[in-house]
């Protein structure tokens, strides 16, 4: 019996413990895509990036504004996904010609603001499918029979288009034009080495190069000289750096792909002679895994060493 | 300098060599290898059993790495993604004529992009030497005109779409210009697919047809294996996961895609089938199967997934409830598309392919009749498939 009551009140005693244990290791999410720290959307912003006018089109009453409360009243089905990918707002605006009769739209803007840049290109590289590019001037995005797609700094942009007519490009350089200066400047873009012509810009999400260890990857396609390479980077915050490191030698060992590797300040540099993706580089800062494939030289590499780190 | 100078050289200041050549290829040599090539039709090419169909390509290397593996057919088309690109890529280090290529008369834009019919010969042309382009080959081994039976609930319409004059004349200039050796078709329903398949096979054009083929569908299909098999056509199965529910789903430490695969491949009619491969675990496991006979386990587990998914998988190539609604939904294709979407996690391909549909679901919504209700041969509750289908696939409502 006394046994038992002081059983009872460990138990009891402990509950507060696991209480702090379930809500500091309970709720695991993405870091890659899920940031909760940023500070709630201002919806007027968002709301007045979308003109009365613009392009010639007129808008159809008022901007609807959309927060997680409600999103799925617009996006039914699909809230749950922009919700995990850090959406805060949405403001939409329906447009038609300034001559229409009709008071059907000819265009719908949706302005998404996904709280950080790279949740917005999640987003956007989901949506293209992998096929990203400068479609104006720098905007990253992908164009498609039924519209435009594109980010500027922390806003996720969606054009779609009911008829031929509608001058997209010309609106899409518009709403960027609000927008203006990317308030949020992409810091995983930053850390991508300006070392030739951009071609494309990816975010895969698994199974990177059909590496199953290798997630939430931003993928740089570049043109060098005539020649193409690809640099990869995962960062800290996308995943663990040490297990992804760990995996990647397991994978070489058991594969039996050589490599070698040499120490530098705190970065590990591992050249690799695969069979598959030919010679290759990877780079272990502390806070970040750089890979370096295809056209690029010892020239290229040490500019990673020197802009890529912490 | 080469990169593999790099080290050598040291050229980092104050750099010190920490490693050396670590590993000996070992393991390699026990991973899952293909155990089995057959004869397509009478083409004289001869595929592997399990094949790369390249809608979820991830790289060039996966290629390389396919072909490592015995894998020598390959399944692509304009609309996968990069995936022509990828193959153009991984083309330099490839033997072209060791490996088999099969692409579709289709456009790059977002399925469903099939050429339609009132294309010209030209369109199909232009088309195929844009697909050889990007693979950088200067020849196909078997184009496709897919996904027959899709466009058109007619089954007359889509058999002048299968038929159609100017197809079949640019195949005939592809042809005869060495760029695309022999035809094929593909269909996954939804309306006719056996039907249409049939027409293909006794046409004479076809070389190759292409069925969605599993275990959970399809009672007509033995007699158009049956037919092929006679006529020296060949058949390739594909959507052979039966809906891919759980892709993970085992029965007692059996795994399911090798169980499907031998189901499949133990039907002699088959050549081969292609399967979806996005990373090394996929190829590992599924080339587990290659060569492997259909066991008594293998049929427990293919039970046990019947009984688990039989209420919530809409059999691809069937279309027995579409004819149902009186708003002409295209209920199959709809269900499909969520199949992409929650299955196979193509979402943005479903959804865009979800609003270029005429018919979608949305009628479902305020639907008080439901008269497709009870109209499923197979049990499944479609009305409210539907309106979860439309739920899932809508961007705008």
């Amino acid at each position: 019996m006394t046994l038992s009551f002081a059983y009872r009140m460990l138990l009891i005693g402990l509950l507060p413990l696991i209480a702090v244990l379930l809500y500091s290791e309970g709720q695991r999410y993405d870091p890659a895509l899920i940031r909760f720290d940023q500070l709630p959307s201002d919806g007027d912003t968002t709301t007045r990036l979308l003109p009365e006018r613009i392009e010639g089109f007129n808008l159809l009453g008022n901007v609807r504004f959309y927060t997680k409360d409600n999103l799925y009243e617009y996006v039914n089905g699909h809230a749950e996904y922009f919700i995990s990918a850090g959406f805060i707002s949405l403001a939409v605006g329906e447009y038609n010609a300034s001559n229409a009769s009709s008071t059907e739209p000819d265009v719908i803007i949706d302005i998404y603001d996904m709280g950080k840049s790279i949740q917005a290109f999640g987003v956007l590289s989901d949506e293209s499918g992998g096929s990203l590019s400068d479609i104006i001037g720098s905007l990253t995005g992908f164009i498609s029979p039924a519209g435009i797609s594109f980010t500027s700094g922390h806003y996720y942009v969606k054009l779609s288009a009911y008829n031929d007519t509608v001058p997209l490009q010309a609106i899409a350089a518009r709403i960027a034009g609000l927008i203006g200066e990317a308030s949020d400047p992409f810091p995983e873009f930053s850390r991508l080495p300006d070392i030739g012509i951009v071609a494309a810009t990816r975010f895969i999400k698994e199974a990177y190069r059909g590496l199953d260890f290798v997630n939430n990857v931003i993928e740089r396609e570049y043109v060098i000289n005539g020649g193409r390479a690809q640099i990869f980077i995962v960062t800290k915050e996308m995943g663990d750096i040490d297990t992804m490191t760990e995996a990647f030698m397991k994978y070489f060992r058991q594969s039996g792909i050589e490599f070698s590797s040499m120490h530098r300040k705190d970065s590990t540099v591992y050249t690799i002679s695969d069979p598959y993706e030919g010679d290759w580089s990877l780079i272990v800062f502390p806070d970040s895994l750089v890979g370096v494939f295809g056209a690029a030289d010892d020239t290229i590499l040490n500019k990673l060493l020197a802009e890529s780190g912490p | 300098m080469k990169r593999r100078d790099f080290l050598k050289a040291s050229v980092i200041a104050g750099a010190s060599i920490a490693g050396t050549p670590l590993a000996a290829r070992s393991a390699e040599n026990e991973k899952p290898k293909v155990k089995k090539y057959k004869e397509i039709g009478k083409t004289g090419l001869k595929m592997s059993d399990i094949s790369y169909g390249t809608g979820r390509l991830p790289s060039s290397s996966m290629i390389l790495r396919a072909i490592d593996a015995g894998i020598n057919y390959f399944d692509t088309a304009p609309d996968y993604g990069s995936s022509e690109k990828y193959i153009g890529q991984a083309m330099k280090n490839i033997q072209r004529d060791k490996i088999i290529i099969a692409s579709k008369f289709c456009s790059p834009y977002a399925y469903p992009s099939h050429l339609p019919l009132g294309s010209k010969k030209k369109d199909f042309i232009d088309a195929a030497e844009a697909s050889l382009s990007r693979m950088k080959t200067e020849y196909m081994d078997f184009c496709f005109v897919h996904a027959i039976g899709e466009q058109s609930k007619s089954r007359e319409k889509e058999e002048k779409r299968l038929l159609d004059e100017e197809m079949l004349s640019a195949f005939d200039t592809l042809k005869q210009a060495g760029k695309v050796r022999f035809l094929a078709v593909s269909s996954h329903g939804p309306d006719n697919m056996e039907a249409l398949l049939l027409t293909a096979v006794r046409s004479g054009h076809f070389n190759l047809i292409m069925p969605a083929f599993n275990f959970m569908s399809f009672p007509k299909i033995p007699d158009l294996l049956k037919e092929a098999k006679e006529r020296k056509v060949g058949v390739i199965a594909m959507k052979t996961l039966a809906g891919a529910k759980d892709v993970d789903f085992d029965s007692k430490g059996e795994p399911f895609a090798p169980a499907v695969f031998k189901w499949v491949l133990k039907h002699p009619e088959v050549n081969g089938l292609v399967i979806s491969i996005k990373s090394i675990s996929d190829m590992d496991l599924y080339l587990s199967a290659s060569g492997e006979k259909f066991t008594a386990a293998d049929q427990k587990t293919l039970d046990r997934y019947a009984k688990r998914f039989e209420k919530e998988y809409c059999r691809t190539g069937c279309s027995e409830c579409e004819s149902s609604c009186p708003e002409g939904v295209s209920i199959a294709t709809t269900l499909r598309l969520q199949m992409y979407f929650r299955d196979y996690r193509m979402e943005k391909k479903a959804i865009e392919s979800y609003a270029r549909l005429n018919a979608k679901a949305s009628k479902c919504v305020s639907c008080e009749t439901e008269d497709c209700s009870g109209e499923c041969p197979y049990g499944l509750p479609v009305s409210s498939m539907l309106r979860q289908a439309h739920d899932d696939l809508s961007l705008i409502v």
